[in-house]
This record gives C-alpha cells, structure tokens and sequence, in this order.
C-alpha cells in the first residue's frame, strides 16, 4: 500500500485547519450575533445584584477582554483538549458531544447499511439496461428519493407506522432506558453487549423509520453516481477486451468494470455519508431522537459558543475521516496510487 | 443472551415538557430544573396562594417569634437519599449556602433569603431564623426556588472545599443530587431527558395513600408543540405541557384528557418609555386602549387564560381586581389626536419565538393598530435575544423596541417578584426604562411591611400599581393557564398533583397509574 509519510503529515494539517477554521468562523459568528452568553452563564438572574452576576460571569468566560485575546484563549482551550463547560447546560462539553454523536451516528451507520447496497444495485441495473424503461425508471426513481424532503418523509413514516402500533418515536422505549447498560452509546452495540436481545429488537425497530427517511438521499445519489461512472467504465479499452475474450458477463461487470469504480465510489459514499449528518438533524427532530441536530438547535441560541464549536468540529472531523478512509481505499485497491 | 416478550410492569410516565434544563444545582438553579427539583427536594412548607393555605413538608409547625424571629420544627424521622437524617444543620446548610451564593455572585434564587441574618441551630429538629428585617419567612420557605433542603454531604461527596465552592454547582449539574423527596435522579441529560425512580424511602408515602404512583418518571425536552403532539401520539408520551391549542379539542375526540391549571405565569406587554413615540403617555394610552381584549382571550388564548388586572397574576398576593383598560379604538385615536400624532406613527414590538400566543396576539395588535393608522413591526426572536433587547432600554434607548412583552413568574408569594421589575435599581428586567424615585420607594417599603402589617403593605403594592397602570407602564396581557393533555386511559391526577406557584411542576406522588 502507498501510504507515504507526506501523506499523514498533508492529513495532519488538513485536519487541524478544518478544526482551526471552524472554531474561527463559529467564535467569530457567535461574537457578532445578538444574546449574551454571560447572561445565560449566570443562571438568568434576577434580583438586585443581577447584573453583578452578569458581569462577573461576563468576566469567568473572558468575554471582558479584547476579541483576539478571548479568541486566542478559545482556541488554545480547545486544542489543550479543556472543551470546558456548557455555558447553556453547565455540563461537560465534551461529554455532551459526545453521547449526542453516538446516537447520530448509530442512526447514520443503519441509515448507510441500508443506502449502500440499494443504492449500488439501482445504479448497476440502470446502467447495465441504459436507454431502457427500467433505466428510466431507476432514473426517475433516484432523483425523486434524492430531492424528497426528510422532515417531510419522515413526519409521514411516524404517522403510518405510528398507526400500526408500531413505536417509532424516541431512541428507546422508556421500559427499558433504566435497564440498558451504556458502554459505547450505540444502544443496537450496547444491548447486544449486555446480552439483552429484547432491548436490541426495540432499539432496531425505532431506528428503521428514520434510517429509511436519512436512506433516501443516499439510495437515489450512490444510484446516480454508480449509473455514470459504471456506464463510463463499460465503455472502457479493457472492459471491451475483456467481453470480446468471451469472459461472462458477470465477471466482466462485477469482477472488472465495477471493481476499479470502487475507490471513486467510497469517495462519493463519504460526501453523502458527511451531507446525511446535517440531514440526520432533521429526521432525529420528528422521530424525537436524540442526536448532534437537536443539541446544535438547543446550543445556538445560548450563544453556547463552546458547545456549538465542539459540535461542528465533529462533523468537520467526521468529513475528514470519511475521506481519508475513502483515500486509504483507493490505495489498498489500486497499488498505482501512491498518497 | 435474554429476551423478555412483554417489557417489566413497571408504571413509567413520560412528561415532555417544552424546555432544555438548566441546572440542577438546588441553591442555584433558578429556571426550567424547577420541574425535576420539586421531585427530588423539598423545602419546608408548600404554599397553595388560591386557598392561602400552607402544607407542611420538611417543618411540621412553625411560629413567629417577633419580627425578626421565626422558629421552625422540623419532622422527626426523615432521610435524605443517601440515608443520612435530616436535621437542624442541613437547613441551616442549605439556606446559608443558597443565601451566600446570591450575595457573593449574585447567582440563583438566594436573594430570597436576604433577610436571613442567621439560621440557628435551636436542637437537632428546631431551627430559628434570625432576620436582620422583617420578613415572611413562611411564605419564603414556600418558595419555588431556592427553599430547597439537601444534605451537607454533598460537600464532602463532591469534593468542595466550602459550601460555596463552584465545584459543588458542578457536581450538581454532572447528574448528582441528594434530597428528601419522592423521586431521585437516575440519569441526567439536561439536553434531552432526566431520569427520577420513586424513592421508596420517602416519608411521606403513607400521608400520600397512593396505590399505584409511577416507578419512573422520565421528562422528556421537546421543545415544539408540533413534536410534542406527534410524541403523544406515537404513546412515546403520557403528558404533554405544549401542544398547539388547535389541537386539542382533536385530541380530546380521540380519547385523550385534559387538565387546565391556572399560573402566576403572566405576559406583560413593556413600553419603552425611553423612546419616541411610547415615551408619551397618551401613546401608551392609545395602544393600551387599541387591544382587542376579547379576541386575546378567544382567538389567541382559545379560553385557556385570563386578562390581566394589574401586574400580579389572579389568585396571587396583591392581586387587583378590575384595573385593566378595555378595547376603545375611538378613545385610542382621540389620546392619538390629543398628543398630535395620529396616523403617522411606526413602532417595532419584540415577542419571543416559538411561544404560539405572543405571536397570535402580537398579529391581533398589528391589525388594530392598523386601524389607528399605526404601523407596527413584529420582530421575533429567541428569548435570550429577547432579553438583551429588552434591557438595551438603559444603554441605547432609541435601539430598544417601543413595546416588548415579557414572560414573568415569582421565585416566591411575594408582590414584590412583580412590582421589582419596575424598579429605578433593576437594570436588568425594567425594560420600561421606568425610573421613577416614589414608585421605588412605595414597592420597597410595602416589601419591608410584608413582615409586619401585611395589609397595609398590600395597600402600598396597590397604590405601586395604580401607578403603572396611570402612566401606562406597563400592561399584564394575560395570566396564563397550563394545559397538560395526557393519556387519560393510563393517568389519574389528583388535585395535589398540580399548585400554580410551581410552574410546570407535576408532583407525581399525587399521579395514580391505572394499571
């Protein structure tokens, strides 16, 4: 495999000036914006020494020194891994960040597990059948799923399966919250982990609704990818070799043709896979999920600049692992890439 | 690998209430913990205003000695959650230590206690308050926040050094909590939800007679009536506190209850007096006179609220009967005249976001004001914004809005909790920008009296009143009913499981579950 020092190292950077960049433009945003964060530091007080409290807490934020300062200060807190305190939620940011990722992210993973393989084999049949109804028909079918709004979808997936009796709504049932033993915070993982089988069939029944409502983009956008790039690769030298060398079909397609499509693929796969987390925030909200959406909603008003910073750096983090992982791929598949 | 096919019988009860928690610290949480606190702690008395009648929790009789001397006995036998006994030390911990916070930080309910010069230790079950002025200790100890007992263990488990020592508010707020009351924390997640199993060594189980109290009580943060609604369909709920008023008679049809509880919950409509046009009386006048009364009530409140009278809430202390201006948009654009403006006015009012009746009513006085050839513009913001805005009145005047409305509830019975937003002195929440030297002084020597002739003291907190309203200050829109709709099939609320000085809160040992 050809992953070379300069590689890392161009990864390193990259990394920490997405980080840096974030935490700029989220302190700089919160800065400018109305509200005052010392005001909710300070508990919303009343009383006759309320603005004392104000000030004071004004002064423990460092919100009393000039811009560069209190920048340079967020910044070097957050590199030196002191996430610190919620100003909204006087919690441990890192801690909130943290649980609140994990429930997206177990809905992302079944959302994907789902996406991926439809999505794949909607975009080889279309391409292998091109200029056909089922061509046309995939076609439409993709970009339909790609453009349905979410929250609309979703809302509609609540209703109908709420009316079968079947519950959809929360991350788990409220019987079995006290009993469920969290380790890593994905609760299909943690339930599996405890050894408690009903607990995992809830959870995995709540967490199909909205994995298919976060599934449709994925499906209709991996379809559309996997039609061009296939189509482009059947017309390629090698690929018509092969098929006049008499090599089944199926060798030739999935054996040749798709397989150099993979690394391009996995790329394509972790843009959607980066996209669907701002999408997840609005299918947590109508499915009543916890989840990165509803803590950045809730974080955003309070100018809880160092919540909201440790939230978005995430998702920018989840950006850059998708993509080296789709990197790394490419590099394990095809030998002639050197990173 | 174990797999039950029907979940435990335990009787859960999910409560969605409509915002985030922001704190659990008892001496210091002063907004939305309210709701889970009332569970785990309790103060000394509990205060029912509408009957003026006290129900003794932690203290079982209490005196007043003199005018700064109240003895209180406290019930013989309870324990905290961590098993250790009540006693005189742990009130006299918990009231000093809510008390001092407020005095060095300003943070937290504790200036209700600011009449306290000392709580002394009489034996283990007997406190004295020693007050440096007089003061209604027995309504201060009924207080919604900040009357709050806990153990001083919590120094020691936390790891403080002192009682005021900011690593015990953090050792709060991570999930921990060690009270007296019928339910305690399982899991905190202020974001998302709070977790409470029944205490099952809470001393007043037996009083209570309950058969079939909930095991758990989960409340849930879901902010929009919209999702709360579809959580309470979707049974992921039994108790909904915002659901959109429209709703609800659907849902009534399809098997759900309701419960309507009356608030000291009020929203006043703030005029900047500061500012031109609203800093002429007969303006103020003139909207006061332009509000459709009737309609707030119908078409905005849908009959769930009361129109204000005065600025204290119906059934709290001092309330005023009759004090309130009616619509009359002919009057409205004679004071228009008189102050030689008709027609020719644009004012900005400032309403919160999300809060479906502002936004109703704010559209309802946009019509009306139309009328009066009065262009007015909604602005909508988050509360925190709200706030900011609203207290600009005292740096940039002409930057503040001309009407805000704010939302207000007390920390304790006290008319003071009202009027003080009216002080010269509260640069924080007198969003009038009213500084007026004699209506200071009136409100703060009925304060004083509270203690000693509670009558006149009223008097004077009417007279403070009379004021506002005169000058057009200010105006109590309306005072707010709670609605909770619930699954009707699996709750029964008893009449204690609700008491208007506790917003929001639902004292779930009055909850029978149907099983």
């Amino acid at each position: 495999m050809g992953i070379t020092l300069n590689y890392v190292v161009k990864r390193i950077v990259f990394s920490t000036a997405i980080v840096l960049g974030i935490s700029i433009i989220t302190y700089v945003f919160i800065y400018l914006a109305p509200g005052d964060p010392a005001y909710v530091w300070a508990g919303r007080p009343r009383g006759p020494l309320a603005s004392e409290a104000i000030a004071k807490a004004r002064v423990e934020l460092g919100l009393d020194q000039p811009i560069y300062v209190q920048f340079s200060l967020h910044v070097f807190r957050f590199f030196s891994g002191n996430w610190g305190l919620s100003i909204r939620f006087k919690q441990s940011v890192f801690s909130l960040v943290m649980r609140n990722f994990a429930s997206t992210l177990e809905l992302l993973l079944v959302s994907f597990t789902i996406s991926i393989p439809i999505g794949l084999l909607l975009g080889i049949y279309s391409s292998l059948y091109r200029g056909s109804r089922i061509d046309a028909a995939i076609n439409s079918l993709s970009i339909v799923l790609s453009n349905t709004p979410r929250f609309w979808i979703g809302l509609a997936m609540l209703l109908a399966f709420t009316s079968l009796n079947i519950p959809t709504y929360g991350r788990i049932s409220d019987n079995f919250r006290g009993e469920l033993i969290e380790r890593i915070g994905l609760y299909l993982v943690d339930s599996l982990l405890q050894g408690r089988l009903d607990i995992f069939l809830d959870v995995f029944i709540r967490i199909i609704p909205p994995a298919l409502a976060l599934s449709l983009y994925p499906i209709g956008a991996i379809a559309r990818v996997t039609r061009i790039s296939l189509s482009e690769a059947l017309q390629e030298e090698f690929v018509r070799e092969a098929v006049s060398l008499g090599l089944p079909r199926n060798i030739v397609v999935y054996g040749y043709a798709l397989r150099g499509l993979i690394p391009s693929l996995v790329q394509a796969i972790g843009l959607f896979f980066s996209y669907s987390l701002i999408e997840a925030m609005a299918v947590e909200y109508v499915f009543g999920r916890e989840g990165l959406g509803n803590l950045l909603v809730k974080a955003i008003p309070a100018n809880d600049f160092p919540l909201v910073t440790a939230a978005l750096v995430i998702v920018a983090l989840v950006y850059v692992v998708t993509n080296t992982v789709a990197d790394i791929v490419q590099a394990l598949i095809n030998p002639r890439v050197t990173m | 690998m174990t797999y039950k096919p029907t979940p435990s019988v335990k009787r859960v009860v999910a409560y969605a209430y409509r915002d985030a928690i922001t704190g659990i610290d008892p001496g210091v949480e002063f907004d939305t913990g309210v709701v889970v606190l009332h569970l785990i702690y309790e103060p000394l008395l509990k205060y029912d205003p509408l009957k003026n009648e006290f129900t003794p929790l932690l203290a079982v009789s209490w005196e007043k000695i003199n005018d700064t001397a109240w003895l209180f006995v406290l019930r013989d036998g309870v324990k905290f959650q961590d098993g250790t006994p009540l006693d005189a030390e742990a009130v006299k911990f918990s009231i000093e230590r809510t008390r001092d916070i407020y005095s060095e930080t300003g943070r937290g309910p504790g200036y209700i206690w600011s009449c306290v010069e000392e709580v002394i230790v009489v034996n283990r079950t007997a406190v004295l308050f020693k007050l440096s002025y007089p003061a209604r200790v027995d309504l201060i100890a009924s207080g919604a926040y900040g009357a709050f007992i806990y153990s001083p263990k919590v120094v020691e488990y936390s790891g403080a050094t002192s009682p005021i020592d900011p690593r015990l508010e953090e050792w709060f707020n991570e999930g921990n909590a060690i009270g007296t009351g019928p339910y305690k924390l399982a899991s905190y997640r202020p974001e998302s939800e709070v977790r409470l199993v029944k205490n099952d060594e809470w001393w007043g189980w037996k009083e209570v007679n309950n058969p079939s109290p909930p095991d758990e009580v989960i409340v849930k943060i879901i902010e929009t009536p919209e999702a709360q609604e579809s959580g309470l369909r979707a049974k992921s709920i039994d108790i909904a506190t915002n659901i959109p008023r429209v709703s609800i008679p659907g849902l009534e049809s399809q098997g759900y209850s309701k419960v309507v509880i009356s608030s000291y919950h009020n929203f006043i409509l703030v005029f900047n007096t500061r500012r031109y046009p609203t800093n002429i009386v007969e303006v103020r006048k003139a909207i006061a006179y332009a509000i459709p009364y009737d309609e707030l009530i119908n078409t905005v409140l849908r009959g769930y609220g009361r129109i204000g009278s005065g600025l204290v809430p119906y059934g709290f202390p001092g309330y005023i009967e009759n004090l309130t201006y009616k619509h009359d948009l002919s009057l409205a654009q004679k004071l228009l005249e008189e102050a030689g403006l008709a027609g020719r006015i644009s004012l900005e009012i400032v309403i919160t976001a999300g809060y479906e009746e502002e936004e109703k009513f704010a559209s309802l006085l946009k019509d009306s004001l139309a009328k009066l050839g009065i262009e007015l513009t909604i602005t909508s913001l988050p509360w925190e914004f709200v706030k900011e805005r609203g207290a600009s009145v005292w740096v940039n005047p002409n930057e503040a809005p001309h009407l805000i409305i704010n939302d207000w509830w007390p920390t304790y019975p006290s008319p003071y909790e009202y009027y003080y937003i009216f002080h010269k002195d509260d640069k924080e929440w007198n969003w009038a920008g009213y500084e007026d030297e004699e209506y200071s002084q009136i409100i703060d020597e009925a304060f004083v009296l509270e203690g000693v002739d509670w009558a006149k003291s009223m008097e004077l907190y009417a007279e403070a009143a009379q004021k506002i309203f005169n000058n057009a200050i200010a105006i109590n829109l309306w005072d707010m009913m709670h609605i909770y709709v619930y699954d009707g099939g699996k709750l029964v609320f008893r009449e204690e499981a609700f008491n208007p000085l506790y917003s929001y809160v639902i004292f779930f040992q009055y909850v029978e579950v149907k099983t």
